[in-house]
Formats: structure tokens, C-alpha cells, sequence
């Protein structure tokens, strides 16, 4: 009777204090319910100041920006001592005492929001964390967990473990917040640390597995369990956040994957767009997926058939390392297991076959496209020198856009029949395109020449031939490395028979019907596909004689220039083309026919077809 | 019809003495299974075993009553499991490995929770305490967790294989062999995907935790340096197949044309 007596006068003067205290505060201009209340969905802003008088202080939250509770704490520490609240004290006693006290420090670094949702939550403690974290002294404990602390997995107090926390609930890692803030925001109810039954059960385990278990028993990191790192089943890493985003957005499981570091205007973009065509014509627009690994260029995107699919890992994916592309890669691969990939020149799909072609193998047919040898800062290795060797046992068939370039691997590293007929010959179809000459008396002869300006395609001989035949006008297409443009552009100011019209997206855009003849410089090649187009729309054609060039042009079907240095020779077979039109027109159409008559359409889709071949046998 | 409820499958290899801890965990595990009245087997599945692991597990038998030793040359967790399953006469199984220790617990609690709730399930303990070479706590996931996405089974593997599954769903859906030469391990990131897509839940049970060995050289960490996958089946595909696609477009899967 006595204690029910005591209590309830007890509770009488609580209560007369708290209205006490509640007067002053609200009068005090240092207590601000907007700024308490932000990120604390809970907490309505009437409600605020009853909130911190009869929480807030042991939940160590501010009353305001102006006034730092845990500042004040820290600073006085016979008030700390004490069990009463910080701005309380202050107004009835520090004032007159002269204490001072602080802001809380807007950081000027991080969400203001999410700044105040923390310095506000009952489940951040200031204290403890400057006490269990000693590196941080000096710093403002809610900024340095913002920054640094949460992604570091440190707690932010005994009852929100960090690392719990993530590895609990994978999805607060792939929302990309702050877990604390998270937890305020949207998680209500979530198990914020490990439980006090889980903690009793490990610990006895613990115990019991030392008795038999000398590993256990001699391992200090045991004793403490609460240090030990947690990862949960779902582990929170940047590739897969990646991965879980690019599979819900996934609309159909595709037959056929290629792979494409890009897609530019080059001739390997077209013989992928090619590729992406026969497979679309073959087993519908649903059955394959383009996925773009290096680059977010696009720009060829116009080649490809409507409504085909690309997924740009670039832009899904754009803070990865190549090693994680290289993983997200292979997950899309493994979760997809689609019936074949084709790999055109894309890094990351050479080293994936290169570290997982066998056990890709066992679900899935891996096939490839090589090309002709490139310049690569002075190294002429390509991919058929670092990966090929490495893959080529787990690889179905590899496509080769030129003979000389496919005997060359076949000598270069002796390969045996069983693999070397691995290796298939694959041309590329031409663009069909219209050439109507235009040819009129008493006009200059006016030559095309469109291409990359690159060391390749020889534009310190181009501008030799521009100069040694003054009389022909030269129309130059391309774009390319900055040394030659600007060198181009120079000549171009000081000669008048070179006119410069930069990129160029594909022979579809070229004028054909302006010019008279289509120059081709190459140092080296496989087949290109510019040329194939030109040769199959009837513009007659000065080129190298290197790759497969000299198996299509000769001295009867156009004119071939083997001494791949001398401006002289291929200026002299110009001026012999355009005064020998008549001739010049003939080798232009057996030229054609030569051409159609090895590389078409069909051809090409036939050789993606078949039992051991990427589109498989078709029906 | 046979009075044992569980049957355990302790799957040895070369562990030598290290598996008297593992045996030890497990005999405190089905003592405490007894005292609720829970009869226990055990089935020691040799595989290409060495003479002291036998020795270890022969000394077994003799200290423990249904305990029994089962011995093959499979160089295979997934036959070495299958052919302790076939051996099972209780209606649920519990696997633990020669290096791995069992909570006293387990055994009684994974009962009550499977027996419980009658959908086809394979349970987990909530906790996995690494130890050895590294050490961490492991949080295994709940299916029925909000959190859980099946595509994270194609990105790792989300529970170990010390799981209490009813016998009839391994023989339904038994492991699958390895075949490391070629690529292919993981025999228990194998089967969870192929549980699950056979519509087998993944459960924890609360309150429960197993500790895991890690070693500098394991079967485990070889496997990864080999860059091996588990052999995988259709459940992603149908996955994407059968979900309402969303209206919501991204920006990384476009359409050619609609540029």
C-alpha cells in the first residue's frame, strides 16, 4: 500500500515536471518539431516536444539544429552524470552558469535528410560509437557513419548492427542506401541485430564445439561474437545489385546471345548486325539478344533489325570492373543458358569463354568471329593470339572473314585438323546499293575514298596519290585518329582537288553515282565490307592487292595495286581506269558478278547455318 | 514401417581426426533429439577414405547403437549423398560433412520445424559460424523473406549443404555428379536450384547454427580456382517466362528502332 502510495506521487511529480519542462522548452526558441520530426515517420510534429522530453535524451536525439544535446553531454560531463536532459539543464541552470553550447554540425557533405535522420534516430548512438570507434574522435559521428562508417559494416549502436542489418535484409544493399536510414524510412519491423536467443544458442554452441574442437577452442576471434563479420546468403557486392536490376528487366529468355564490344559503323558492327539479321530471320525477333560489354557507343544501332533487343552493359553496369563484367556476363549466360553465342570481338565474351568455356560448354554452343590483324599501338596481336589458343577446344566453329588471314592461324600455331576445321570461312554479305555513272565530257575525274583514317587503311600514302594526281578530284569519307584528320584537313586548305566530308555511316549514305572510281589503301585486310558493298553496286575500284582482296580484284574485274607504298602505281591505274571507261565499266560488272557470285545473302546465312554452326540447323 | 525418424548422413573423406569434433557435435545433437523422444540413425558415407577416417568412424560404431558405415570409391559428394539416402530408414535426412559441426539443437529443432509444416522443404539452420582459416557469421535466407529473389540463385550459392530435407524429395530430386575435369562442381548449388525449381521451399529454422570449417585448400575453394559452375537447369528462363513483364522500361535494354 505504501509503495503504491509512493508510486503514484511519484508519477505525480514526473508528471508536474514534464509539464514544467515542457513550458520551458516550448519557449525556449532552442526546440524545433520540423527539424526533430524529419526522417522519424512516427513521430507527428505535436507530438514532438512530449517525444523528447520523455525519449529524445536517451536516444540521444537533438532538439534542434541549434542545440547539440550530445554535444553538451560531452562536454559537461557532471551533467552527463546526471539523469536529466541537456537542453533542460541548460535553460534552467547552464544559462545562468554560463555554459555554453553548439549547433549541431550541418555537414555540408552529405543529405541534409539523411543527416538528420540519423542524428535523430533512437537507434544511433552517438556516444557509443565515438567510444567503440576511437578512429573516429575529433570527427561528427553521424557524418563519418553517412560516409564512411555504414559502408565500413561498423554498428551504429548495440541495437542496429550494420552488417546484421545488410546481410538480414539484402534488399536494403541493392536500394543503395544508407541502412540506417533505410531502417527509419521503410523498416518497420525489421530485426535490426542479432537476437538475444540466436546470440545464446551460438555462444553455447561455441562453447560446447571448444570442448571437441581444438580450432575452436585456440581461435580468440570466437569469444567476441558480436565482432565477428556477418555476410548474409545474399552477398552485398556491387555486380550483384547489377544482376538482380538486368534480371527483372529481362522480357524474354532468347535462343541466342552475341556479344558486341560496340556498336559503330565499322565493317566488324556490320557483319554483327548480319549476324543478329539471320538469327532474327531464322528463329524470330524474340530469339535474340545483342549485348553491348565496352562501350555505350551505339551509333550503328540503324543496322540492326527493328524491335531486336540490346542490353548495354555500359549503362546497366557502368561502374563495374572488367573482372565483374566478365562475372555479370557469365550469369546472364548461366541463368539464360540460351542455345548458342556468337562472340564478335567483345574482351569480356573472349574471357569468359577463356575461364568458364567448359562448363559454359556443357549447356550452350560458343562460337566466334576473328578478323584480320589490326594495329593495336604497334602490336598486330588480336584476339586469335591471346584467346583463341585458349578456347579454341571449347569453341564449335570459328568464323574467319578471309582465307589468308585463317591459313595464317592454321601455320602459326599448327593447328590439328581436329581444330583447324573448327575454323570456317565466313563472307560477308554486300549492301545492295545502285551505281548509275554519271559521266559527262570535259568533267575532271572525281574518286571516292571513304574508310577509317587510321594507320591501316594508309592515309600518308592517300595524300601522296591526292597530290601526285592533281587533275582527279578526291572526295574523302572517315573519321578517325587526330593526327591524320588534321593532316587531311591541311591538305585539304592547300590543295584544290581533295575535299574532306567526315564520318560516314555505312556505303548506304555514300553518293556512289558521283564518282568514277572507289579508291581502296589498305596495308592489310581481310575482306572488308565497304569494299564488298562497292564492288557489288558497280563502281569501278583501284585497292590493294592484300587478304582476300586478290581473290576478287584482279587486272580483269578492276585494278589491284601490289607495291602497297608507291603512290605512282596506283595514280597510273586511275588515270588508266577513267581513260579507259568503257573497259573500266566492264570490270565493274564482272567485278559485281564475282562478287554476288561468293558473297550474297544467302551464302552468308548459310554459313551460320547448320548442325555444328551458330543459328543451328535449320528447318 | 521403421521407427527412426532421421537419419543422418555424415559424408567423410580424408578428414582424419578432424572428424571427431563433427561426430561428437552430432552425437550431442541426437542426444538431445532422443530426450524428445526422436529416434536417430547414422549413416557414415566413406568416400575414397583413408585408414585413420575409417578408424575415426569405425570407433563410432562401436561407442554408438544406429550407427552404421557405408563405404565407396566415387571421388563424388552428390553419389556419396545419394547412396546414404539410399540406405535411410527414417523420413527425414540431415547431412553434415566430416569437417562441419552440428549445433546440439539442430537436429530436434529442424525436426519440430519440418514436421510442423506439411510443404515439401528443406531446411536450414539460421546461422553458419565460419571458422578455420577465415572466420565470419553466415546468414542464411528464408525464401518466404520479402528479400528474397530467386536471382540470386543464379549468382551464388545461398545455403550450405548441411540441410533436413524429407526423404522422399531426394529421391525425387537426387544430387547430380561432378565433373570438375569439365567445369562442372558445386553438387549443392546444383541441387538448391533444381529443389527450387522443382517448387521446393528453402526454409531456416530460427534459433539454430552450424559451424563451418574453411580451410586453406578445400574442395570448395578448388572448385572456384577451377572457374566451375553447377550444372543449372531451366529455372531462370522460367522464371522470365512466366512473370508479368513489367511496364517499367530501363534505360540498358532497348529496342533497336525505338532509339
Amino acid at each position: 500500500m505504501q509503495k503504491f502510495g509512493c508510486a503514484v506521487i511519484g508519477s505525480l511529480t514526473q508528471r508536474v515536471r514534464l509539464a514544467l519542462d515542457y513550458k520551458i522548452v516550448s519557449a525556449s526558441g532552442l526546440f524545433d518539431p520540423d527539424w526533430y520530426v524529419k526522417g522519424q515517420p512516427t513521430i507527428s510534429r505535436e507530438y514532438a516536444i512530449w517525444h523528447y522530453l520523455r525519449h529524445g535524451r536517451r536516444e540521444g536525439r537533438s532538439p534542434s539544429v541549434k542545440f547539440d544535446s550530445n554535444w553538451y553531454l560531452g562536454t559537461y560531463k557532471d551533467v552527463a552524470a546526471r539523469d536529466i536532459d541537456p537542453l533542460v539543464h541548460f535553460l534552467r541552470h547552464g544559462l545562468r552558469e554560463g555554459r555554453q553550447y553548439r549547433a549541431v554540425r550541418e555537414s555540408t557533405v552529405v543529405d541534409s535528410d539523411e543527416y538528420a535522420a540519423i542524428h535523430n534516430s533512437s537507434l544511433f548512438d552517438h556516444r557509443w560509437y565515438l567510444a567503440r570507434n576511437p578512429d573516429v574522435e575529433g570527427s561528427d559521428p553521424v557524418e563519418h557513419y553517412l560516409l564512411h562508417g555504414a559502408r565500413e559494416g561498423r554498428a551504429a549502436s548495440e541495437r542496429f548492427d550494420t552488417q546484421w542489418y545488410l546481410a538480414r535484409h539484402s534488399d536494403v544493399y541493392i536500394s543503395g542506401r544508407n541502412p540506417l536510414v533505410f531502417h527509419e524510412r521503410f523498416g518497420t519491423g525489421r530485426e535490426t541485430a542479432m537476437s538475444t536467443s540466436l546470440q545464446e544458442t551460438l555462444r553455447t554452441n561455441i562453447a560446447d564445439w571448444s570442448d571437441a574442437d581444438g580450432e575452436i577452442r585456440a581461435d580468440p576471434r570466437l569469444q567476441n561474437i558480436t565482432t565477428l563479420n556477418k555476410n548474409g546468403s545474399v552477398p552485398s557486392v556491387l555486380v550483384y545489385a547489377h544482376w538482380e536490376r538486368i534480371f527483372s528487366s529481362l522480357e524474354d529468355t532468347y535462343q541466342r546471345i552475341v556479344f558486341v564490344p560496340w556498336i559503330k559503323h565499322s565493317g566488324a558492327d556490320m557483319v554483327a548486325a548480319n549476324a543478329v539479321k539471320a538469327a532474327v530471320e531464322s528463329h524470330g525477333i524474340d530469339s535474340v539478344l545483342l549485348v553491348v560489354t565496352d562501350s555505350p557507343i551505339l551509333e550503328g544501332i540503324d543496322w540492326l533489325p527493328r524491335g531486336v533487343s540490346i542490353l548495354v552493359l555500359p549503362k546497366a553496369a557502368p561502374d563495374l570492373s572488367h573482372e565483374d563484367l566478365v562475372r555479370l556476363a557469365e550469369v546472364l549466360v548461366f541463368a539464360l543458358r540460351p542455345e548458342a553465342i556468337l562472340n564478335i570481338n567483345s574482351r569480356i565474351c573472349w574471357d569468359l569463354f577463356a575461364t568458364k568455356g567448359k562448363a559454359l560448354s556443357s549447356f550452350t554452343r560458343l562460337f566466334a568471329m576473328l578478323f584480320c590483324r589490326d594495329d593495336n599501338n604497334g602490336s598486330t596481336a588480336t584476339y586469335a593470339d591471346t584467346h583463341l589458343i585458349r578456347t579454341i577446344e571449347v569453341l564449335q566453329r570459328v568464323y574467319i572473314d578471309n582465307t589468308p588471314f585463317l591459313e595464317e592461324l592454321v601455320r602459326a600455331y599448327r593447328l590439328p585438323v581436329t581444330l583447324s576445321k573448327k575454323l570456317t570461312k565466313l563472307s560477308p554479305p554486300p549492301q545492295h546499293f545502285e551505281y548509275r555513272p554519271a559521266r559527262a565530257e570535259k568533267r575532271r575525274m572525281r574518286v571516292l575514298w571513304a574508310d577509317g583514317l587510321t594507320r591501316q587503311k594508309n592515309i600518308v600514302l592517300l595524300q601522296r596519290i591526292i597530290q601526285l594526281a592533281p587533275e582527279i578530284d578526291f572526295v574523302i569519307y572517315g573519321s578517325g585518329d587526330e593526327n591524320y584528320e588534321t593532316e587531311l584537313q591541311l591538305l585539304e586548305k592547300r590543295s584544290e582537288n581533295v575535299t574532306l566530308r567526315g564520318t560516314f555511316s555505312g556505303v548506304a549514305a555514300l553518293p556512289l553515282s558521283e564518282f568514277d572510281a572507289f579508291l581502296f589503301t589498305s596495308l592489310w585486310e581481310g575482306m572488308p565490307s565497304t569494299l564488298v558493298d562497292i564492288a557489288a553496286a558497280g563502281l569501278p575500284v583501284v585497292a590493294s592487292g592484300v587478304g582476300d582482296i586478290p581473290d576478287l580484284i584482279d587486272h580483269t574485274t578492276s585494278w589491284c595495286v601490289g607495291d602497297l607504298q608507291d603512290e605512282a602505281m596506283y595514280v597510273a591505274s586511275l588515270r588508266e581506269l577513267w581513260h579507259g571507261t568503257p573497259d573500266a565499266l566492264a570490270r565493274a560488272q564482272r567485278l559485281r558478278k564475282a562478287v554476288l557470285s561468293t558473297h550474297s545473302w544467302p551464302i552468308f546465312k548459310q554459313g551460320l547455318s547448320g548442325d555444328s554452326s551458330f543459328l543451328g540447323a535449320i528447318q | 514401417m521403421s521407427d527412426v525418424s532421421i537419419s543422418v548422413i555424415l559424408n567423410a573423406h580424408r578428414e582424419g581426426l578432424i572428424a571427431v569434433a563433427t561426430i561428437k557435435s552430432i552425437e550431442r545433437s541426437v542426444e538431445v533429439a532422443a530426450k524428445r523422444g526422436i529416434r536417430v540413425e547414422v549413416i557414415c558415407v566413406l568416400d575414397r577414405g583413408d585408414k585413420l577416417t575409417r578408424d575415426v568412424l569405425s570407433d563410432s560404431l562401436q561407442r554408438n547403437v544406429d550407427w552404421q558405415l557405408l563405404e565407396v570409391e566415387y571421388g563424388d559428394l552428390g553419389r556419396s549423398r545419394n547412396a546414404g539416402v539410399a540406405l535411410c530408414r527414417g523420413e527425414w535426412v540431415g547431412f553434415v560433412d566430416a569437417d562441419d559441426l552440428w549445433g546440439s539443437e539442430w537436429l530436434a529443432f529442424a525436426y519440430s520445424a519440418a514436421t510442423c509444416d506439411s510443404r515439401e522443404i528443406v531446411w536450414h539452420p539460421e546461422l553458419c559460424l565460419y571458422f578455420g582459416a577465415r572466420s565470419h557469421l553466415f546468414l542464411h535466407i528464408d525464401m518466404e523473406d520479402a528479400a528474397f529473389n530467386p536471382a540470386a540463385l543464379a549468382f551464388t550459392n545461398l545455403w550450405t549443404a548441411l540441410c533436413f530435407v524429407r526423404k522422399s524429395t531426394l529421391l525425387k530430386c537426387p544430387y547430380r555428379q561432378s565433373d570438375i575435369a569439365n567445369q562442372i562442381g558445386y553438387e549443392d548449388w546444383d541441387w538448391h536450384i533444381r529443389t527450387v525449381e522443382n517448387g521446393v521451399l528453402h526454409k531456416i529454422v530460427r534459433n539454430t547454427c552450424h559451424a563451418i570449417r574453411t580451410k586453406p585448400n578445400s574442395l570448395v575453394q578448388q572448385t572456384n580456382a577451377l572457374g566451375c559452375l553447377p550444372r543449372g537447369g531451366p529455372l531462370f528462363r522460367s522464371i522470365v517466362q512466366n512473370r508479368v513483364r513489367s511496364l517499367e522500361k530501363s534505360d540498358f535494354l532497348l529496342k533497336a528502332g525505338a532509339v
